[in-house]
């Protein structure tokens, strides 16, 4: 009843403006956004964001952190669309490259088609697509470049600190929800899984993938399940949809772990995050092209080396293990830990 | 009636709902101690004043006065605050709970003491006082029975019981004989009778003209949303009355000749059929009705002969037995075997059963012959001849209130009726199967259905009647079967008595034969 | 005859105009309080559209953006014709499909199956085999619904609600990683195989590349034309009709009631599914579990169905409104100095909220304005269904009786 929830949601949020009318009137007119250097640059910076939207806590919302950055910090022009279904991929692409956008960010592997599609038809105009090798385009297009990260060191990171939070209390279980079985998922929780097993050999590791990204209940399920076998710290992979193995956590008494953004926000039984910096990324990207450096048909990689990747806050719990969680973030920039990307446990 | 105040009067009462008027300017006055009966034929507006009365509805202009002082009925529970109940048609009950649950439900008697906070109920305070009025009216009402397992009529007097418990002394019957049978009848008719002994005020809604002379001290008639006037029972006659009603002078008694039967059409033989809830409703019952005849089948509502019908109409399988239509046999065939051996059905509940209300007029001639040309060829229907089907059965049958396109519920209950006689006469079959044809409607719509059904026998057509009432029987039949228990009990001939008729429909001739 | 079935036409499109007006009114209410101004946004949402095309004055590259808005809003319209036309079947035959979208899911299933598959064939019989199959499996699909309700009394709300999860679900496993249908070039990715080029819709209006407006949008108007003549011209939409009025006098005019419940269903399923084959080899030409977990088409059939009221001109008209505030809203994104992004897709959702609630409150539009019934839904199917023989005062003949609602909607 998907289309029920959007449809109630849309009246609750009417209904709850509607009290806002009362309540604060019209003194609430906002501010409109001051460009500090529009006149600086005619350079206008597209994000397509997909169907999780702006709000999803994750990686659309970073991109979009990341593009106000860009407005903010180089001046360039900004527009974001947000898909609401994937019948917009291509309309939305080619609406951004027609905008005169000097560079199209699209927001994920959904849209490796489209993006295939749409850059062929505006060749003067630079792509750039997350968690997705330029290679892998159809068309292998020499106007796109792959934003790819290496989500397996922070999930090793995050992994390491269960590890030795388990080992500290006792615990005997962890776990893991993925949104599905593909690579941007699997890469984190097999840095997890080794990270966990690398400080606590004997630990217990539990997984499921809930095939959405978007609705929190089925993640709340399979991380109640997890929690019934004994885990003690979930760790989400999945989006919006993981922030319900968050509040499956939260009501059990147990630990969370977030996901590309710094979720701890969320609460103080968050551990803490596991970073994919998409916002680095795009004002990284948007930087690069405006100082002429373009790695098209290649992509650009982000890893602990350049702040593409890490964790995020730690709670009381996890302070304690603060050194050595630096220490081990310096062994991976030095190479000396060689994270791998696959799933020791499915 | 002396010149006492009214217990309850209303002034010029206007009800319009949109551009239509249900009420136009109407007075009424009802003394204690009083039946006064409200005739008039359907949509008169009856049902629409008494809704009113009981705040279901706020007038659109006049006002009540309840012993002589003016009340806003705003609720029914306004209503009841002022004494009056209502007994609806529809009876209103939770059918799994006791007679006395039911009373009380809504008004329930909390136990004193530490009970009250708890909202303990106090049962047999409650009980007490349902069997002390039972007894007081001789309703003969066993409070502790469920609603579901007693009969319509005593479910009835559970419902002027319910009122009687409020303390109501104003009490409006809509339409109470209805349901009933001639036996149930007679024993309402007791009960209102103490009742108003007693004092209680009686509205008595009704389109018969017969039990309105029989019980009412005065009688208001309503034609059309408008007062027809008030007139004493003493020298009111079924023709002055009908007059009133209708507007003009009413054949009571359609002119029959008499029969001559030819060749066997229906012959139903050592049929058994079970209802909805899988109970065996007729049981080895056997029949024929010849060409040319009418042949009554007479009998207390819930005896088998809905099942009977069904069976022979093809719409419920028969478990065992024949049923053969002029020789062919279609036990068990299905609805269109049925009509294809020659069988029409006028069906006992036009709303449910004979119209699609939301039809137009054309659409529901043509439900019996929509899948033959000319109405359609190759599953698509050919609206002109539908639409020409329509209008020549509309004005050969004079049915009013619509055209072709106008939908079905914008009839009258009459009209609808003549819309379903229509089509099933016009199917030209060999046997017509009118089950209680005139129910529900007034003398002028009834008079139109007995016309038609002589024609169709006269046609040499066999007609099988089911009937629940005794009046209508004798008029048409030439031969009256009963059934009771799901089996044909007795064979009598038109003139037999209703004493007589009467015994046999509660079982009494099931010994006797 | 003519002109006063032209009026009834008119008239019976008042309200659902005021529906939509009044969502609209509302929805710019909330704007305002939000500090936007709701003039310019609608007319940014207007443009969005591309409805501004058929201005004449509109030239130039606003012209050339124009025709490919105009053609994402036909684009998006076409399978909610469809979805919205398999909901509406249903509920002229008195059931409630909440289904389409299961219907729409298997279908896109087969569909993408089937044109991946058999290379070698024609390439316009291989399309038309695809569609036409996916549309069989999607009838398929939602006869099992009818048959449930006509042989077990399974309502078809649970049941078609239960049906839409096994297939998503069962489609969502069939592409993702190691599922039996997932691509061979997917490298990792929860996506079938993708469609040849050689099999897409022809694409009449715009760029194949960009996803032009293709074929598909005329099958859905012969598709429209052709629910339009089951029900008004079919002696099975006739049978579907009184089965939906009143079962019981149908079963009584030797109509198959069961029979009914399923060949309906059956062809609400067909709707669904060729819903699916033009958006498969339209614009999508292949399918991922995350488009089938996302996807809203179905659902959204049943907004379209409610505003149309189940008639194929409403229907068309009412897919059209939808698939226009998916496009329009989509370009005052384009300007965030007007809306905040984060807040601009809410309002989509906003507007298509309060129509869906307005609809299903129409009748205190119809109260308020003191319009009678007749211009809506037709009568209640409560006064046939409550048994009202005994009723002398016939409750179809009351104003106040029918302006009781609809029961099941």
């Amino acid at each position: 009843m998907k289309v029920f929830a959007r449809l109630s949601a849309g009246a609750a949020v009417a209904a709850a403006v509607a009290a806002g009318l009362i309540g604060t009137a019209a003194s609430s007119a906002r501010t409109t956004r001051s460009s500090k250097k529009s006149s600086a640059s005619s350079f206008t910076l597209g994000v397509v964001a997909d169907t999780g939207g702006l709000n999803d806590h994750g990686f659309n919302h970073l991109a979009y952190v990341g593009e106000l950055a860009a407005h903010a910090k180089l001046g360039v022009k900004y527009q974001v669309l947000v898909s609401t279904s994937s019948a917009d991929y291509v309309p939305y692409l080619t609406k951004e490259a027609e905008n005169g956008d000097k560079l199209v960010v699209a927001v994920g592997f959904d849209f490796t088609d489209a993006l295939g599609q749409v850059a062929k038809e505006f060749p003067k105009t630079h792509f750039a697509i997350i968690d997705t090798p330029a290679q892998t385009i159809p068309g292998k297009p020499k106007n796109v470049e792959g934003l790819i990260f290496k989500s397996q060191q922070s999930g090793y990171l995050v992994g390491y600190l269960s590890g030795l939070v388990s080992k500290a209390k006792g615990y005997k279980t962890v776990s893991t929800v993925g949104g599905q079985d593909i690579p941007s998922v699997t890469a984190y929780i097999a840095g997890f899984q080794a990270g966990a097993r690398a400080a606590d050999p004997k630990i217990k590791l539990l997984n499921a993938f809930s095939n959405n990204f978007a609705d929190q209940a089925p993640c709340e399920t399979l991380a109640d399940n997890q929690i019934a076998q004994g885990s003690k710290i979930v760790f989400q992979v999945a989006g919006g949809c993981g922030l319900g193995a968050l509040q499956a956590a939260k009501q059990h008494g147990v630990y969370g772990i977030g996901v590309d953004a710094d979720q701890g926000y969320l609460g103080s039984y968050i551990l803490t995050s596991a970073l994919k910096r998409v916002n680095n990324a795009v004002f990284q990207a948007t930087q690069d092209l405006l100082h002429g450096k373009f790695t098209g048909g290649g992509n650009l990689v982000y890893d602990v080396n350049n702040n593409g990747t890490g964790y995020g806050r730690l709670n009381a719990v996890a302070k304690p293990y603060a050194k050595q969680l630096q220490k081990l973030l310096a062994e991976i920039k030095a190479g000396k830990i060689n994270v791998p990307t696959t799933m020791l446990v499915k | 009636m002396t010149d006492q105040t009214p217990v309850l009067e209303l002034r010029a009462i206007t009800k319009r709902f949109g551009p239509v008027v249900a009420n136009d300017r109407v007075d009424f006055d009802l003394q204690a101690g009083e039946v006064h009966a409200l005739l008039g034929e359907n949509g008169a507006g009856k049902s629409t004043l008494m809704s009113v009365l009981y705040g279901l509805y706020s007038p659109t202009s006049g006002e009540i006065l309840v012993d002589g002082e003016p009340v806003r009925i705003g609720s029914p529970g306004d209503a009841i605050a002022h004494g009056i109940g209502m007994v609806h048609q529809h009876f209103m009950f939770i059918p799994v709970m006791t007679v006395t649950e039911n009373i009380v439900l809504g008004s329930e008697p909390v136990k004193r003491g530490s009970g009250a906070a708890l909202g303990v109920l106090d049962r047999r305070a409650s009980r007490r006082r349902v069997q002390e009025l039972s007894d007081r009216y001789g309703l003969a009402v066993d409070p502790d029975a469920r609603i579901e397992d007693v009969s319509v009529g005593m479910q009835q007097r559970v419902e002027i019981l319910r009122a009687l418990y409020r303390n109501a002394r104003i009490l409006v019957l809509d339409e109470p004989t209805a349901v009933l049978t001639a036996q149930e009848i007679t024993e309402l008719m007791a009960v209102l009778e103490r009742l108003k002994a007693d004092g209680t005020a009686i509205v008595f809604i009704s389109h018969k003209l017969g039990e309105v002379l029989e019980i009412a001290d005065r009688i208001t008639v309503l034609r059309r949303g408008r007062s027809m006037g008030t007139v004493p029972r003493a020298g009111a006659t079924e023709q002055s009355l009908a007059r009133m009603v209708v507007g003009r002078d009413v054949i009571f008694r359609v002119h029959k000749d008499a029969a001559q039967p030819g060749r066997t059409i229906l012959s139903v033989e050592d049929l058994h059929v079970r209802d909805d809830r899988d109970l065996e409703a007729v049981r080895g019952a056997s029949l024929t009705v010849r060409a040319g005849e009418i042949v009554a089948l007479a009998g207390v509502d819930g005896n088998g002969q809905s099942e009977l019908v069904q069976a022979i109409t093809g719409i419920r399988e028969p478990t065992a037995g024949r049923i053969a239509v002029d020789g062919t046999e279609i036990a068990g065939r299905g609805v269109r075997a049925a009509t294809a051996a020659g069988i029409a059905h006028i069906a006992e509940d036009r709303h449910r059963v004979g119209l699609v209300l939301p039809f137009t007029l054309a659409e529901n001639l043509a439900l019996r012959r929509y899948r033959q040309p000319p109405l359609s060829r190759h599953g698509w229907l050919n609206l002109k001849a539908i639409r020409e089907l329509a209008v020549r059965l509309v004005e050969a049958f004079d049915v009013r209130g619509g055209g072709p396109d106008s939908p079905a519920s914008a009839l009258s209950g009459g009209n609808q009726q003549k819309l379903c006689v229509a089509r099933e006469i016009d199917s030209d079959p060999k046997l017509l199967v009118a089950h209680q044809p005139t129910r529900g409607l007034d003398v002028g719509a009834i008079e139109f259905v007995h016309s038609s059904l002589i024609e169709q026998r006269d046609a040499g057509k066999a007609v099988l009647l089911v009937s629940l009432e005794s009046e209508e029987v004798s008029a048409l039949a030439d031969r009256v079967l009963v059934i009771y228990g799901g089996r044909i009990v007795a064979e009598f001939p038109p003139d037999v008595s209703d004493e007589e008729l009467g015994i046999a429909m509660t079982g009494g001739a099931a010994a006797a034969a | 005859m003519k002109s006063s079935a032209l009026k009834r036409a008119g008239r019976s499109a008042v309200i659902p105009l005021i529906t939509v007006l009044t969502a609209f009114v509302l929805a710019g209410l909330v704007m305002l309080v939000t500090g936007n101004d709701p003039l310019s946004s609608y007319g940014a949402i207007f443009d969005g559209t591309g409805l501004n095309w058929l201005f004449p004055w509109v030239s130039g590259h606003n012209r050339t953006i124009a025709a490919q808005d105009l053609q994402q809003t036909l684009v998006a319209a076409a399978p909610l014709v469809l979805t919205g036309l398999s909901v509406a079947f249903a509920f002229r035959v008195g059931l409630f499909n909440i289904g389409a979208q299961g219907q729409y899911t298997v279908a896109s299933v087969i569909a993408v199956w089937v044109g991946t598959v058999f290379t070698s064939m024609d390439p316009v019989i291989h399309i038309v085999l695809a569609i036409f199959l996916g549309a069989l499996v999607g009838a398929g699909w939602a006869a099992l619904a009818g048959w449930l309700k006509a042989a077990f009394g399974a309502h078809e709300v649970i049941s078609t609600i239960m049906l839409n999860w096994i297939a998503i679900w069962v489609a969502s496993y069939l592409f993702q990683e190691g599922g039996p249908l997932q691509g061979t070039q997917a490298l990792g990715n929860p996506v079938s195989n993708t469609i040849a080029g050689n099999l897409h819709l022809p694409v009449i209006w715009g760029n194949p590349e960009l996803q032009g407006l293709d074929v598909g949008v005329f099958l859905a108007l012969i598709v429209a034309v052709l629910y339009w003549a089951i029900i008004r011209r079919s002696t099975l939409g006739y049978e579907v009709r009184a089965v939906g009025h009143n079962p019981t006098a149908a079963t009584a005019s030797g109509m198959n009631v069961a029979r009914s419940y399923i060949v309906t269903m059956a062809i609400c399923g067909a709707f669904a599914g060729l819903a699916a084959g033009i958006d498969v080899f339209g614009w999508e030409f292949q399918v991922s579990s995350t488009t089938i977990s996302t996807s809203q088409v179905g659902f959204l059939g049943i907004a379209v169905a409610l505003l149309g009221r189940n008639t194929a001109i409403g229907t068309v008209a009412a897919a059209l409104l939808f698939g226009a505030l998916e496009t329009g809203t989509a370009a005052i994104n384009l300007n965030p100095s007007s809306i905040n992004p984060e807040l601009a897709p809410q309002l989509t959702l906003i507007i298509e909220g309060l129509v869906v609630l307005l609809v299903s409150t129409d009748l205190i539009a119809l109260r308020l304005l003191g319009l009678p019934r007749k211009l809506g839904w037709g009568k209640p199917q409560a006064a046939t269904a409550r048994g009202d023989a005994l009723a002398v005062d016939d409750p179809a003949r009351d104003p106040a009786e029918a302006l009781r609602p609809e029961p099941g909607l």
